[in-house]
């Protein structure tokens, strides 16, 4: 005998193939009653007994050499693996700080922190204080030209939402004569743009109508 | 040549093509592989040579976008994956553990054919529909949205997989059932371990892309919504299937060449490989970590943000078992006597541009950093010093060592180095200065880069300085081919063992082998780095010849 | 043995080394197959997990009679494989013969019910993919966003599924033929194992496929 291999005895096989039908039929029940949650669980799990007793019995795997046992266990193992890692992407995706502990948890703690601290607001500002600290060295008041063109009458030429867009991005619209680039840089460097709120904004353009 | 060698034991193109024998298979993959390589660098040089200056110089943006597609295509999937295994895995891998073949020498021939099939469909695709231009990642919705050429491709790469699989396959079972009495595990070769690590990573992780390229497939041809957002599918899925293949495959391209270098290392430094037993064991937890990594591909593709984070951490273990290669070797170097010939100069060359290549890839690996750096060229250098650098490079120095044993002739040793001079130069002029421009910012895949200028005015010195550098490093590799050619025909005869070394294949065979490699099986009663005893078994092989 | 002794190969030692590397490489191929399902598996995971209720009212489209049935002929023809086994490694070939046309006689039953379940699903306008489009009473209701997902899986699966019966269907033709021609013996009999081994694994994936398509 080259192949002194175990024989499987008939009624082992007959007594398999009897618990593999049965399975069968319990695993159509069960499914056919409402479990809840339940189901999926139950159904893979009659499936996976079932797949078992395939492999140790009918493929003889209990008789065998335990280096095909092996190679079985590492191509499920890893088939699980794949599984379990792409569904710990597709199902967690887009929810941030799910961790229980490390930096996320606390990148989320500094936003919160962050969101309870309201947002400072700059002090409310007189229009002739706003003119004479951030303006008047390039726009004159009385017709003179300077390094900008003079505000003398200006919301006769422009509507007070030009004005503002004219103040807060000024390079959209650049009088011809004048050098682009200079009034939004200078606004920066004085911090204009962060230390003056809105409402300071609104009244200097209410208040360069009456000049 | 020889007497009653393997070459010379039938005649004729059939006996070639009908040969079951793993020696002359091995060699049939070495002329495949020597012509895809040929095809792959003409590509890399006409990439290179539209770089040279911004603006387009030579080729248009859908050209340009071709050419690097077909270049990654033919070099990762017909040259680095089945290379070292192909050539020098089926050539050396039953000799060294005392084998007369491998466990299914038809099945191993199959394998041959099934990769020409792939690799002709690959070819006609490009030919008779053209224009590829997905990148070698065959991303959807690019791949989805592309021309019927990708069809082609993805079953160029179906098929070709298949010869991956049997190829392992065939190795793994090898090793298990047909080890020569006396060689236990532990004698087993380091290269027979790093070629065992890489066939469990070829059969656990290959039929996915089978799958992947199934469903690309489907979806391109009936639009089955897998994979293409315009269908409610989901693209990053692809990419999970993709890099659940694709990272391993990095390791499928790298372990053998690791094994290699320790044999190299041993035989050149006459020295027992230092730390045998970990070497041997990381190439086994390389294999298996290779596994879990795949999601650091996908850090910027919108995966959750657990999965980034588990990815990250998961791909620093892998440092671990590479570090532990590294310092092995340079400890039998510092141990033994080194001995500079060319195949252990490729060595050296393969320890100091793999390290950059890892170390590199460690920096990637951080999620933080490789946010910035994902899609420039700092991540093109990367995976060329480990891909070429890396595993090419290990092909390139064990083609070296093994020529005397394939071809029964030697080769000029003065040319070969000057050679290795040369694509070291060139190799390191060519991608180093990518690490530079990637870090500053330049985007990877671009044909003309003259927007860049205003911002990066140096980057059109680097960019010549790389194109120049690959023209050298081409330079170099013409000059082995040249010098092979010449050692085929005109090369001195070589000993059984012209090296000195340890491992059956030198010790136990004739200056070629034979057809069945040994006379009689080989009893083997020591390691395969037994260098103390090194004079005996030379003495008892010169009494056999 | 001599016939054991004509049938070892010059590379191998003993036909027993012969015999567990031919079975060892039979495993590994099996993994192969497994890992290549696992790729569906997961993508039916992905979006069963994204779409549950969808995906629970479409596979009530599936005929889970028609499925049980497929199950339990399956398994019977697993059952007979194994018998066959058992008596070629007796030597009794007139059974073996016996046994794999029982088997062969299952595998075709299950194809005719397939093709069956795929016409019926054709005839009102269920295709894998873009083809996709329901019509006709008690399908119309299907016509909802990634119903097709589920159906382009569920053809994918059971199509790739049905490749494997047919070659395990060729594979037991061979067998047949060979076994009359008597190249078995119950000293070697290396192919109806191998072939057996291939066929459960067939019965496995399709233990997997019955309840995760038709039931729940």
């Amino acid at each position: 005998m080259a192949q002194g291999h175990h024989i499987i005895p008939i009624r082992t096989l007959a007594v398999v193939f009897a618990v593999l039908v049965a399975l069968t039929i319990i695993t159509v029940i069960t499914a056919r009653i409402e479990l809840g949650v339940a189901n999926v669980p139950l159904a893979l799990a009659i499936a996976g007994s079932k797949a078992l007793l395939v492999a140790i019995v009918f493929m003889a795997l209990k008789y065998d050499n335990q280096v095909n046992v092996l190679v079985l266990s590492l191509g499920v193992l890893f088939a699980v693996v794949f599984l379990s890692l792409t569904l710990a992407d597709t199902e967690l995706r887009g929810v941030l700080g799910i961790t229980d502990a490390g930096t996320t948890v606390i990148a989320v703690e500094a936003e919160e922190v962050l969101q309870e601290e309201p947002v400072p607001v700059a002090a409310y500002q007189a229009p002739e204080e706003v003119y004479q600290r951030y303006c008047i060295t390039c726009h004159s008041l009385d017709g003179t030209v300077g390094v900008g063109p003079s505000l003398t009458g200006l919301t006769d030429r422009q509507p007070p939402d030009s004005i503002l867009q004219s103040i807060m991005d000024p390079d959209v619209i650049v009088v011809s004569g004048y050098t682009g680039l200079v009034m939004q840089a200078t606004l920066n460097g004085l911090g204009f743009y962060t230390n003056v709120s809105d409402a300071s904004v609104d009244s200097l353009i209410a208040w360069l109508g009456d000049q | 040549m020889h007497e009653g060698s393997y070459l010379g034991a039938s005649r004729g193109l059939k006996s070639w093509l009908l040969t079951t024998d793993h020696k002359r298979i091995g060699i049939l993959y070495a002329v495949a592989i020597a012509a895809f390589f040929l095809l792959g660098g003409i590509l890399a040089i006409l990439v290179r040579t539209e770089l040279t200056a911004p603006g387009e110089t030579v080729f248009g943006q859908d050209q340009y976008n071709q050419l690097f597609t077909l270049h990654g295509v033919v070099m990762v999937f017909l040259v680095i994956i089945p290379g070292i295994p192909g050539i020098l895995g089926n050539f050396v891998l039953p000799i060294q553990i005392g084998a007369k073949d491998v466990a299914f020498p038809r099945l191993n021939l199959a394998s041959w054919y099934i990769f020409m099939a792939g690799a002709v469909l690959a070819v006609l695709g490009w030919l008779l529909v053209g224009k590829v231009d997905t990148g070698w990642t065959f991303y959807t919705p690019y791949s989805s949205g592309a021309s019927n050429a990708v069809l082609w491709l993805t079953s160029a790469v179906f098929v070709a997989g298949f010869a991956s699989i049997f190829t392992g396959l065939n190795f793994i079972v090898t090793v298990h059932k047909m080890r020569a009495p006396g060689m236990t595990w532990n004698r087993l070769p380091l290269f027979v371990w790093a070629i065992y690590a890489t066939a469990i990573v070829q059969v656990l992780a290959t039929p996915v892309i089978g799958i992947t390229m199934v469903l690309l497939f489907l979806e391109k041809l009936l639009q089955i919504g897998i994979f293409d957002p315009a269908l409610g599918g989901d693209p990053v899925l692809f990419q999970h299937f993709f890099w659940f293949y694709s990272h391993p495959a990095v390791y499928i391209m790298i372990l053998p060449a690791m094994g290699i270098i320790s044999d190299l290392m041993g035989t050149f430094s006459r020295q027992q490989v230092s730390g045998y037993t970990f070497i041997a064991l990381s190439s086994v937890a390389i294999a298996f970590l290779g596994f879990l990594v795949w999601g650091h591909h996908m850090f910027v593709a919108g995966q959750s943000a657990l999965s980034s984070i588990i990815f990250s951490m998961l791909t620093f273990l892998i440092g671990i078992p590479t570090g532990i290669k590294v310092f092995n070797w340079v400890a039998t170097m510092y141990k033994g006597s080194v001995w500079l010939q060319t195949p252990m100069l490729y060595a050296l060359m393969f320890l100091f541009l793999f390290t950059i290549g890892g170390l590199t890839g460690i920096m990637v690996g951080v999620l933080a950093v490789d946010v910035h750096l994902h899609d420039t060229y700092f991540v093109v250098a990367h995976f060329h010093y480990v891909m070429m650098g890396g595993a090419l490079i290990g092909l390139i120095g064990g083609l070296h060592y093994w020529w005397p044993k394939i071809t029964g002739r030697l080769y000029n040793e003065t040319a070969g180095r000057i050679a290795a001079v040369l694509v070291f130069i060139g190799f390191n002029l060519t991608f180093f200065t990518q690490f530079i421009l990637g870090s500053r910012g330049m985007p990877r895949r671009y044909h003309d880069y003259s927007a860049l200028m205003d911002v990066m005015p140096e980057a059109a010195m680097l960019n010549l300085a790389s194109s120049l550098g690959s023209y050298i490093l081409a330079a170099g590799l013409v000059m082995i081919l040249v010098y092979a050619l010449h050692s085929l025909f005109r090369g001195k005869l070589a000993s059984a063992n012209p090296w000195g070394a340890c491992t059956l294949e030198w010790t136990h065979t004739g200056p070629v082998p034979d057809a069945h490699n040994f006379h009689e099986t080989p009893l083997v009663t020591r390691g395969p780095y037994d260098f103390h005893l090194a004079d005996d078994v030379f003495g008892s092989d010169e009494e056999d010849s | 043995m001599s016939q054991a002794a004509g049938t070892l190969k010059h590379y191998f030692v003993t036909s027993e080394q012969q015999f567990d590397a031919a079975k060892m490489g039979m495993w590994l191929f099996l993994v192969t197959e497994i890992l290549l399902f696992s790729g569906m598996f997961v993508a039916y995971a992905v979006y069963r997990a994204w779409h549950p209720e969808v995906f629970a009212h479409a596979s009530e489209l599936l005929d889970w009679r028609l499925g049980g049935l497929n199950t339990l002929v399956l398994l019977a023809s697993s059952f007979t494989v194994a018998l066959s086994i058992h008596f070629v490694q007796k030597g009794q070939n007139r059974k073996v013969v016996v046994l794999l046309l029982i088997t062969l006689l299952c595998v075709a039953i299950f194809m005719v019910i397939k093709y069956f379940e795929y016409t019926g699903k054709f005839a009102h306008g269920i295709f894998p993919g873009a083809g996709y489009a329901p019509h006709g009473e008690a399908y119309a209701e299907y016509d909802i966003p990634f119903a097709p997902q589920f159906f382009s899986i569920y053809f994918i699966m059971t199509g790739i599924h049905g490749v494997h019966v047919l070659v395990g269907m060729g594979l037991f033709v061979w067998l047949v033929t060979r076994v009359v021609r008597g190249h078995f013996s119950s000293a070697w009999y290396t192919p109806v194992e191998l072939t057996g081994l291939y066929w459960h694994l067939v019965d496995i994936i399709w233990i997997f496929l019955f309840p995760l398509l038709y039931l729940i």
